[in-house]
């Protein structure tokens, strides 16, 4: 069917995608979102959901480790980093639903299958020690994750929502930061238990950003400018701050200094499989496809973590 | 040994922020310093939150930059509740942070 300008509606469908690639390879920023195509709408509402998703799972996730917060002040933070997830969540919701997403229904309602998160946050925190080297090094991965948005997206509402997320994460990493050094220096015993943690949490830093390159089937987050890095050139931000980090320590993880190329490198098998009951890696290297896999089982606190975000726990009583 | 306040300000001074990444001093939060003969110190911070997440770290932090200057003996760094912290006392460079993290002081 041809339609006034005598094309048919598929030429004008290219027709608008072509120049808005144009605008967006021009460094163009858009404020409006009727200005993108649909393609280009749905890769952003799908970016915004799994992000927003991604923040809430910190909620229950991070309440494991409150009980485990040595003093009233480490109360303080664990309480401080769920309201900063909450205020994260909501923003980026906020943006979700101009994209169509029902977010009330997704928070409240939808079968709970559909949600997807970061394997670890679906894994109980075991100590404060462990939740302080999780900020150190996962909010250091998700802060190179929203970062690169913040720099980068080509939709300029979603660049303003961040600034003020990654204000936050950045204080939630130094935090980590701070104590993860205050406990290794406290005692042989708080020593061994974040040398432990960092065992357990390191390859998941590493996994952060999903799949190398070479097997992203989709790279339309990048065509649209959406994101400006890679997943490997994230992962490799992440992977030179943390064993920076981490040598400073004096702690071990599993990468060496390559002194030709002058960067760290990664001595584990990568990928490997995790075991959640155990808190172990297998050791052993696995496809990628075997990973991805096994990450998309959940982990223990599925579905209870995100049954308890919709229920009232003291009971009805309570009101 | 008589303790040099100037030299506490300046530990206290090496103490950053862990939000906008700018010393404490810059932030106003330096309320006092007392020292007394034996050189032992006393810190008081004034905090722009009041249910501040950073409390123990930057009291931590302070103990511990406090503890290196010469002649200090005991440090104890508390909470100063009777002053109350006004965004006046930011430096220009603090408010200038600030801005560039969206927070308009």
């Amino acid at each position: 069917m041809s339609n006034l300008s005598g094309g048919t509606a598929l030429e004008d469908r290219e027709a608008v995608e072509t120049a808005m690639l144009a605008r967006i390879e021009a460094g163009e920023l858009f404020e409006d979102a009727t200005e993108l195509s649909p393609r280009y709408q749905e890769i952003l509402r799908q970016t915004v959901e799994i992000a927003s998703i991604s923040e809430i799972s910190v909620l229950t996730w991070a309440c494991t480790a409150f009980r485990t917060a040595p003093d009233i002040g480490a109360k303080i933070a664990v309480c401080a980093t769920i309201l900063d997830e909450v205020g994260h969540a909501y923003h980026q919701g906020i943006l979700a639903e101009q994209f169509g997403v029902d977010v009330h229904a997704r928070a409240f309602h939808d079968d709970i299958a559909y949600i997807w998160t970061w394997p670890i946050m679906e894994i109980p925190i075991r100590s404060y020690i462990e939740f302080v080297v999780m900020q150190s090094m996962l909010d250091r991965a998700g802060l190179h994750w929203t970062k690169d948005l913040e720099l980068h997206c080509s939709y300029a509402p979603y660049r303003r929502t961040l600034r003020k997320v990654n204000f936050e994460e950045g204080f939630h990493m130094r935090h980590g930061n701070f104590w993860t050094e205050f406990y290794w220096n406290h005692s042989e015993v708080t020593r061994a238990a974040v040398q432990r943690a960092i065992d357990w949490i390191f390859p998941f830093g590493v996994m952060w950003f999903g799949k190398p390159d070479n097997l992203k089937t989709r790279p339309e987050q990048l065509t649209y400018r959406v994101r400006g890095w890679s997943n490997d050139f994230m992962r490799e931000k992440w992977l030179q701050s943390t064993c920076a980090f981490l040598n400073r320590l004096g702690a071990d993880f599993p990468a060496e200094f390559d002194a030709e190329s002058k960067r760290w490198v990664l001595t584990m098998p990568y990928p490997m499989l995790y075991d959640a009951e155990t808190y172990t890696w297998s050791g052993e290297q696995c496809s990628h496809e075997e990973y991805w896999k096994h990450s998309r089982r959940g982990g223990p606190m599925r579905p209870g973590a995100y049954e308890r975000l919709r229920d009232e726990a003291w009971g009805n009583a309570l009101w | 040994m008589v303790v040099d306040h100037d030299a506490v300000e300046a530990a206290v001074g090496r103490v950053l922020d862990p939000h906008i990444n700018v010393p404490l001093t810059e932030m106003g939060m330096l309320s006092g310093v007392q020292a007394d003969a034996e050189g032992n110190v006393d810190v008081a911070l004034v905090f722009p939150c009041l249910g501040c997440p950073a409390f123990t770290m930057l009291k931590e932090n302070v103990r511990r930059q406090v503890q290196r200057v010469a002649g200090v003996g005991d440090v104890r760094v508390r909470v100063d509740w009777e002053a109350r912290w006004d965004r006046s006392m930011m430096s220009d460079r603090a408010k200038r942070y600030a801005a560039r993290s969206g927070y308009r002081i």
